[in-house]
């Protein structure tokens, strides 16, 4: 019951971004991948969302070989990507935007429970519920793509850089959020530079630089780190 | 005098219209603009020409029989030569489209003959008059099954799970396939769908011309019909068709019948120049 990833290799045309990545996320539990700008996070998490293929290694659910499958078909498997750009609907409605996120499940009743859920954990989508998703600010434009993941009812949320952009007072209700969906048993991979705010949350860290993992702990003991707090805690 | 143009005007404008929301129910979904289309919608009108005479079907049959092929060729265009394809550059997809066009249209030359087969009207083609309009049965069966088609796709997009599918690959590509959709699995149905229209279209349209491996050239203005809707609007598309058919029809008694083809190739000429995003186009955020 475990999304692992083992020596995971990947780019574009002739740049190599990702050089090798293991990492395990376990279920119910929130993983942060750390670095700077540039390290492979963000190309990390298109591979394990499909939106990539790998050009080594295994990215393994459960044991089920997955790496290199279409978005869809990782999406059926309970993986649910909420890209650091967001990719939003931005003609359709907050509304439609969740119904949508629902797109590959048929269970109405579940669908419904859900949506109610999403909107609980951010009632500023209800107030919102009509508007045309470009019309929202971008901490708006954040929980819509959060809940919009949320939709499918996946295992595990794979979630880009969701601070980016957001004013520091937002990143933390944004964070605060993260801890609920993880009560809810929605396991998080989530991908940071900004590493105080991603270990206050996670409970594993791991530090990608260069396409390589450079350090693993439990989220205290990379927060005491020394060469973890020079780099990214300053 | 006006009204009789406005009224004659809309039966060629329906049918644009249709060719255009064809054009542009493709393109927006993959970017590519076909122009094999007009020779799909001559090849789809021969269905019928086949399935009454050779397979001695009925009419009804042999429509339905014709729209069946027409959206299984369309998937295959997009199975076996788009797919194939995905990946290089946008220009070769469209040449190929060139290529099927061309091969659709000479392979009826070769099996069908180059004279004209006739086909049957949907409704009497004897005109009557109604309030000093002269009105045509055959014409207006046209204009009300290009408007029910109109609204059947609309409610398709809207309230089907298939409709929704293309509507959130039409927002965003990236964003359908994160939340389940099959991308490419939506540019087969828009092949389908694209090519279903454009079979409606030549079928309505037949009758009212000549069915013979040319027909295909009312493609362009179907086209036109589209740039000026501004290429990614449905119901700029719509318009386009409607506008270019009254246009049209206006040129051909106001200055001269010959007059009439050059009108579609002025208006797409000059909309391009003036009015690069059509009447009814917006601005297009395009990712770098």
């Amino acid at each position: 019951m475990t999304l692992e990833l083992a020596g995971i290799e990947a780019g574009y045309g002739g740049a190599r971004v990702v050089q090798g990545v293991s990492l395990a996320v376990p279920p119910g539990r929130i993983v942060a991948l750390l670095g700077p700008n540039g390290a492979g996070k963000s190309t990390t998490l298109r591979v394990v969302a499909g939106l990539l293929r790998p050009r080594g290694g295994e990215v393994r659910l459960d044991g089920e070989r997955i790496a290199g499958l279409p978005p869809d078909a990782v999406l059926r498997r309970g993986l649910a990507l909420v890209p650091e750009r967001r990719e939003l609907f931005p003609s359709l409605s907050v509304a439609e935007n969740l119904d949508l996120g629902a797109y590959a499940r048929r269970d109405r009743a579940g669908i419904a429970a859900d949506l109610e859920m999403v909107f609980a954990l951010f009632p500023r989508l209800r107030e919102r519920r009509t508007q045309p998703a470009r019309t929202l600010s971008g901490g708006e434009q954040q929980m819509l793509a959060i809940a919009r993941g949320l939709m499918s009812r996946p295992r595990y949320l794979l979630l880009d850089e969701p601070s980016l952009g957001l004013a520091p007072l937002l990143i933390e209700e944004i964070f605060r959020k993260l801890v609920e969906i993880r009560a809810h048993g929605t396991a998080i991979l989530l991908v940071e530079q900004n590493a105080a705010a991603a270990l206050r949350v996670a409970d594993h860290g791991y530090v990608l630089e260069t396409g390589i993992i450079r350090l693993e702990g439990s989220a205290a003991a990379l927060a005491a780190d020394d060469a973890v707090r020079d780099a990214y805690l300053r | 005098m006006l009204a009789q143009i406005l009224v004659s005007g809309v039966t060629a404008g329906a049918v644009y219209a249709l060719v255009a929301l064809g054009f542009v129910v493709l393109h927006r979904g993959t970017r590519v603009v076909h122009f094999g289309l007009g020779d799909q919608l001559t090849l789809s009108a021969y269905i019928v020409v086949i399935g009454q005479v050779f397979l001695g079907l009925p009419f009804a049959a042999a429509i339905l029989l014709s729209l069946l092929l027409s959206a299984g060729f369309g998937v295959l265009i997009e199975r076996g030569v788009m797919r194939p394809l995905r990946g290089s550059p946008l220009l070769v997809m469209i040449i190929a489209t060139l290529a099927i066009g061309a091969a659709v249209r000479e392979g009826l030359r070769a099996s069908m003959g180059p004279l004209p087969w006739p086909v049957p009207f949907l409704l009497s083609p004897a005109p009557f008059t109604l309030g000093g309009l002269v009105l045509v049965p055959a014409n207006l069966a046209v204009v009300g099954v290009a408007l029910a088609v109109m609204l059947a796709l609309f409610a398709m997009l809207r309230w089907t799970r298939f409709g929704r599918a293309i509507v959130a690959v039409y927002e965003n590509p990236t964003g359908a396939a994160i939340v389940g959709i099959s991308v490419p699995g939506v540019h087969a149905r828009l092949w389908g769908l694209s090519s279903v229209l454009a079979a409606v279209a030549g079928i309505l349209m037949a009758p009212l011309i000549t069915l013979s491996p040319d027909m295909g050239t009312i493609g362009i203005k179907g086209f036109a019909a589209a740039i000026l809707g501004g290429f990614n609007s449905l119901p700029g598309a719509i318009a386009g068709g409607f506008l270019l058919g009254i246009v049209e029809t206006g040129a051909g008694v106001y200055v001269s019948t010959a007059m009439k083809d050059i009108v579609s190739y002025a208006l797409l000429i000059g909309c391009v120049l003036l009015l690069p995003r059509g009447l009814f186009g917006t601005a297009e955020a395009r990712k770098v």
